[in-house]
């Protein structure tokens, strides 16, 4: 006989806790099982067990007794677990945030912040604008204004392009630099001279070698029109694989405009010279004139040539060109990534990021472990002085 | 790390507080005493021990259980202990190398006999169970703690708690379906272990 499934269900029909069909089916079943009645009997003896046992008169007030003897140690308090947890969490955002704010000091500390960025930093008197461009400080004179907020202000106002008055006014020298690999050189070649030509630009230099497997490489230096940089250099992607792309950008505004102001100087001194000279009696004075003269006119030169210099540059941006040959067999092109690449750059660019936060992560404890020993030295100190003043009492 | 003694007004705040958990139990801590250990004298020793034992670590009571579950497991603790300093215990497997053995008798005889026999049966069945398997039974069984409660007062995982329960039960109902005869065989071992106890 099979009484397995009748074990389990014993205790809940000694306790009352069967349902009613489970009930009848041990009931009928406890008629025909000697072995299940005498477990039931003997779980209903164990339940009754100490029933008429008494406990030793004197046991209470004994341990009652012995408890006041003994020694009292205060409650431990009972802090619930989530208090712990939250510690914990508290830590963990204190270092998170402690460490990425190290990593944007080291930011600002090694350049390496965005291409173009705005900020408002406060001196204590009042905030100036600076911005960065291409990794370029242009720091402006000082703008005082009453706020972060005006400060922005004003600098937006300086920097808003709007109106050709505006966008003179910033003198910006951009450089691209490309490389990209062909295989049809010749084709791609023209197509780089022909879209340069419809772009008003002209070739500065141009340096075709062959190497011994008979494979070309042309260095090519370009000015292009500022304003058709951007469209010139995406006709330059499509054309062949691209294989390297850099862009820069020189604010030369503040070194223009103080070229120019001593240009105006010169020039201006160059007018009372001429009047002078006519004026001019005794030849004494007419000497000195003549050499007073030709210093400036050098001056004059030499800043009108810096200035021309530096509006063909900013007019004229400049684009330098690798393009390689490749052969026919040559696989080392550029290709679309594959999905086992994107892994492989994800990976190694999250170990970076990883390897680039634990040396954060280190800085910002190395810098907080002195005020963190401090504040557990104040911590033992006011708690020696609680316990004894407690101890006093 | 050990607390320094506090002051006298806490002391007696702390007391009652031990105080008023602890009375509506000491009652089932003198029986699972009992039990475990088999007479009076050793039941009272253990029960005064364990009483002690959890006052001088209600400090250290951090409210993870009930205090019962806990009170309990102190108990439990304290009779084990006594019963491996004592070497006294006794298992089947001890009693078969004396020669004993547990016949395949019919199991009605245990039935047919009074509730005070078979009460004194199942105690003398009881202590005849390792300390382990007796602590599991006594517990379930006898004090109606939950499995897990159990678990908890015996520091055993669920699953090792049932098993022994299961285990403990079988082992009693094959001492309970000894002749009745036999039974005074028991009673005169048990007699005779005591004696040797006293001396």
């Amino acid at each position: 006989m099979n009484h397995e499934p009748y074990q389990s269900l014993l205790e809940q029909y000694l306790t009352g806790h069967a349902d009613a069909e489970d009930r009848a089916k041990m009931e009928a079943h406890l008629k025909e099982c000697p072995a299940c009645r005498l477990s039931l009997q003997v779980l209903e003896d164990c339940r009754r067990m100490n029933e008429e046992d008494e406990v030793p008169v004197g046991f209470s007030s004994s341990w009652r007794q012995k408890i006041q003897e003994q020694e009292v140690y205060p409650m431990k308090k009972n802090t619930p677990v989530w208090t712990k947890w939250l510690a914990v969490a508290a830590a963990l955002a204190v270092v998170l945030v402690g460490t990425w704010m190290t990593g944007r000091e080291l930011d600002y500390a090694l350049d390496r912040k965005p291409a173009a960025e705005t900020t408002a930093r406060g001196n204590g008197i009042g905030y100036y604008a600076s911005s960065t461009y291409g990794g370029f400080d242009n720091m402006e004179a000082p703008v005082m204004a009453a706020s972060p907020e005006a400060a922005e202000a004003v600098w937006a106002a300086d920097t808003a392009v709007a109106g050709r008055e505006a966008q003179q006014a910033l003198k910006i020298i951009r450089r691209i630099s490309m490389s990209s690999a062909t295989r049809e050189f010749d084709d791609h070649y023209q197509a780089i001279r022909d879209a340069l030509a419809a772009a008003g630009g002209r070739v500065e230099s141009a340096d075709i070698r062959t190497a011994s497997s008979g494979l070309r490489t042309a260095y090519l230096t370009l000015r292009v029109p500022a304003d058709q940089l951007d469209t010139f250099a995406e006709k330059l992607k499509d054309l062949g694989h691209l294989q390297a792309f850099s862009e820069s950008a020189e604010d030369v505004s503040e070194r223009y405009t103080d070229t120019d102001s001593r240009l105006r100087t010169q020039q201006a001194k160059m007018e009372r010279l001429m009047a002078l000279l006519e004026k001019a009696v005794s030849v004494e004075d007419l000497i000195s004139l003549e050499s007073a003269i030709a210093d400036t006119q050098y001056l004059i030169d030499s800043y009108t040539g810096q200035l021309q210099g530096m509006d063909s540059r900013v007019n004229d941006a400049t684009l330098t060109l690798t393009l390689s040959e490749m052969s026919a067999l040559d696989t080392a092109e550029t290709r679309e990534e594959t999905l086992w690449d994107r892994i492989v750059n994800g990976v190694s660019h999250m170990w970076q990021l990883l390897r680039e936060w634990a040396a954060d992560a280190t800085v910002f404890l190395a810098a907080v472990l002195p005020l963190i020993a401090l504040i557990v030295i104040l911590i033992l100190i006011v708690r020696a002085i609680v316990k004894r003043r407690k101890n006093h009492d | 790390m050990r607390l320094e003694v506090i002051p006298t007004r806490h002391r007696d705040e702390i007391i009652a507080d031990f105080e008023a958990q602890a009375l509506p139990l000491e009652r089932q801590i003198y029986f699972v005493c009992l039990n475990m250990m088999g007479n009076r004298e050793d039941a009272e020793d253990c029960a005064q021990e364990a009483m002690l034992k959890a006052f001088g670590a209600f400090s250290r009571f951090e409210g993870r259980s009930k205090f019962s579950t806990w009170l309990y497991s102190i108990a439990t603790n304290v009779c084990l202990d006594a019963l491996r300093k004592r070497k006294e215990a006794l298992s089947l497997d001890m009693m078969r190398e004396s020669g004993w053995e547990v016949p395949d008798g019919a199991p009605e005889a245990y039935e047919r006999l009074e509730e005070k026999e078979r009460r004194r049966l199942l105690k003398a069945a009881l202590l005849e169970l390792p300390p382990d398997f007796r602590a599991a039974l006594i517990l379930i069984d006898m004090q109606g703690l939950s499995y897990q409660q159990a678990a908890e007062a015996l520091a055993l995982p669920l699953g090792t708690v049932k098993s022994r329960v299961s285990r403990a039960r079988n082992m009693v109902m094959k001492i309970l379906s000894r002749q009745p005869e036999l039974f005074s065989h028991t009673s005169r071992h048990m007699g005779e272990r005591r004696e040797n106890h006293e001396s």
